[in-house]
């Protein structure tokens, strides 16, 4: 690595705040910035909470260990939404990163700290992210770089620090769809460390350069109607022609119901996130105090007022809905919906090779426009991202517009069809 | 759905977070307004075609392998001690 790199870097995160952690040597291989809720063996990992600001795991998550061996090197740890409650950077404890294109602007989260580096930095091309609600899409539409959310079970998620077990995914965030395809095809595959893991892999490589033609995707036209920017609209609606001109056949489909799995998504998330932060209860995990003379339940209660206000929001609400009483009401019936919702998009499958909407309904947002927002309101900016998040389905956001403000198309295929989306993406690229 | 600071005060105790009254006052509409929202599910209609998820059940071998020396367990940690996690009292 040369020191123009480090210089590059330091440069980069004095501006726009992107690392909470930079490693300051010089090492050899490929730069790589990673989340920094995913372990790296010697460096910090805070997962952006103050609650994790000591800790330095012992061991590397899969996803480093297998990098590694193919020559990467780990140059900084990224700044997030804590625990990856946001979906605009802004609830980290390190820092806020800030928009490549406009610094009054968010860089979208929760992964926003990889995204806004990897599109400013002229040096490296390589980032991972980490999505539970639509934590790769959202970044990587508003920092305008690509950002691949693979089908839940295909990348190891062993050594990331939960936020919702049945939604996490570890996925890329590069300049070019030929760079996520390179780097899927490293990170994917079975782990006996994570037993929902799929000997699902492939050499993704092999679906760049081919044609769309005889493929055929759908738009959902409710996704470009109430509640998304004439911006956002317009320049996704011209990709799709720009696509259409390519041999993709493209048909208009309704489904009305998609606000709908906001709810459905966000009881799942704060359910399995209320029991997740259980686990930092002053031991083992850096932050602690002395325990000496203290009950379990005041050790408990000490530490855990390290919590920001956005963690404990998500803890008092996800455990109020597993509460007796509520549970069935609420955590139980969303299980259930969740299969429905499912089964929905399985039947869209049948018919068509993708599905075409905006990765995000707006264009990044002004940060005192974020502070006037309530949590509600945050929460049903995702409504475009909680569709594949819910369902497990795999999904790319490729940057469409040259000038301006960036926007993203999000394409989602069928459970393990990444090549699909290498090949829509790369094809889209060219 | 009607949420109160008591409400509130009682999930917190539950959860073991300790809230100011300041951040109990600032809860309270913000609960209700997500509540509001995850009431929605009620009108949601069950058209009962469930995907059934073909779960897996990927184990390890059960092989033995280098396990973590006992400077590396606890690295994380000043409360230790002889060799032990140095924990609070248990009620």
């Amino acid at each position: 690595m040369s020191l123009e790199i480090l210089r590059e870097a330091e440069e980069i995160n004095q501006g726009y705040g992107t690392f909470v952690t930079l490693i300051g040597t010089l090492q050899k291989g490929t730069p790589i910035v990673v989340k920094d809720n995913i372990c790296t063996q010697g460096i910090k990992t805070t997962a952006g909470s103050k609650i994790l600001s000591t800790y330095i795991p012992t061991f590397d998550a899969t996803v480093i260990k297998k990098l590694k061996e193919k020559g990467f090197f780990v140059l900084g740890k990224t700044t997030q939404d804590a625990f990856g409650f946001g979906s605009f950077s802004t609830n980290s404890a390190y820092g806020i990163p800030k928009n490549p294109v406009d610094k009054t602007r968010v860089c979208g989260g929760s992964s926003g700290g990889t995204a806004s580096f990897i599109s400013l930095s002229k040096n490296v091309n390589y980032g991972l992210g980490q999505s539970t609600g639509g934590s790769i899409t959202c970044p990587s539409a508003f920092c305008g770089v690509v950002g691949l959310t693979p089908t839940y079970g295909l990348v190891s998620r062993y050594g990331l620090i939960d936020y919702a077990n049945s939604f996490d995914r570890i996925g890329p965030i590069t300049k070019t769809v030929k760079q996520a395809a390179e780097l899927l095809t490293i990170i994917s595959g079975i782990d006996e460390k994570d037993q929902t893991t799929y000997d699902k892999s492939e050499d993704y490589t092999k679906y760049l350069g081919k044609g769309i033609k005889g493929m055929k995707a759908c738009y959902i036209k409710e996704t470009f109607s109430e509640g998304v920017e004439r911006e956002v609209r317009d320049s996704v609606l011209s990709a799709i022609t720009e696509l259409k001109k390519k041999g993709l056949q493209v048909e208009e489909i309704s489904f009305a119901d998609l606000k709908e799995m906001v709810p459905i998504y966000y009881i799942i998330a704060m359910a399995e996130a209320s029991t997740n932060l259980a686990k930092f209860c002053g031991m083992r995990y850096g932050l602690e105090s002395s325990p000496e003379n203290k009950y379990y339940s005041d050790y408990f209660k000490e530490l855990r007022m390290e919590f920001g206000e956005e963690e404990k929001r998500r803890i008092l609400v996800g455990t109020f809905i597993r509460m007796e009483g509520y549970r069935d009401a609420y955590y139980t019936r969303a299980l259930k919906l969740k299969n429905q919702v499912t089964n929905q998009f399985k039947k869209i499958f049948k018919m068509y090779d993708l599905i075409i909407m905006p990765s995000m309904p707006i264009v990044p947002p002004k940060f005192e426009d974020v502070k006037k927002m309530s949590p509600a309101q945050n929460y049903m900016t995702d409504f475009l991202t909680i569709p594949a998040a819910l369902t497990g389905l795999p999904s790319i956001s490729v940057p469409v517009r040259k000038k301006g403000l960036p926007v993203g198309i999000q394409i989602v295929a069928d459970h393990f069809n990444e090549g699909k989306l290498i090949t829509v993406g790369d094809a889209y690229e060219r | 759905m009607k949420i109160t600071s008591e409400i509130v005060k009682k999930v917190a105790d539950t959860a073991r977070i300790t809230l100011s009254d300041k951040e109990i006052e600032k809860f309270v509409p913000q609960f209700e307004e997500i509540m509001g929202l995850f009431s929605q599910l009620a009108s949601i209609k069950e058209t009962g075609s469930e995907y059934s998820i073909k779960t897996i059940n990927q184990l390890r071998t059960d092989t033995e392998e280098e396990c973590l020396s006992q400077e590396e367990v606890f690295s994380n940690t000043k409360n230790h001690e002889m060799g032990f996690f140095k924990g609070p009292k248990i009620k």
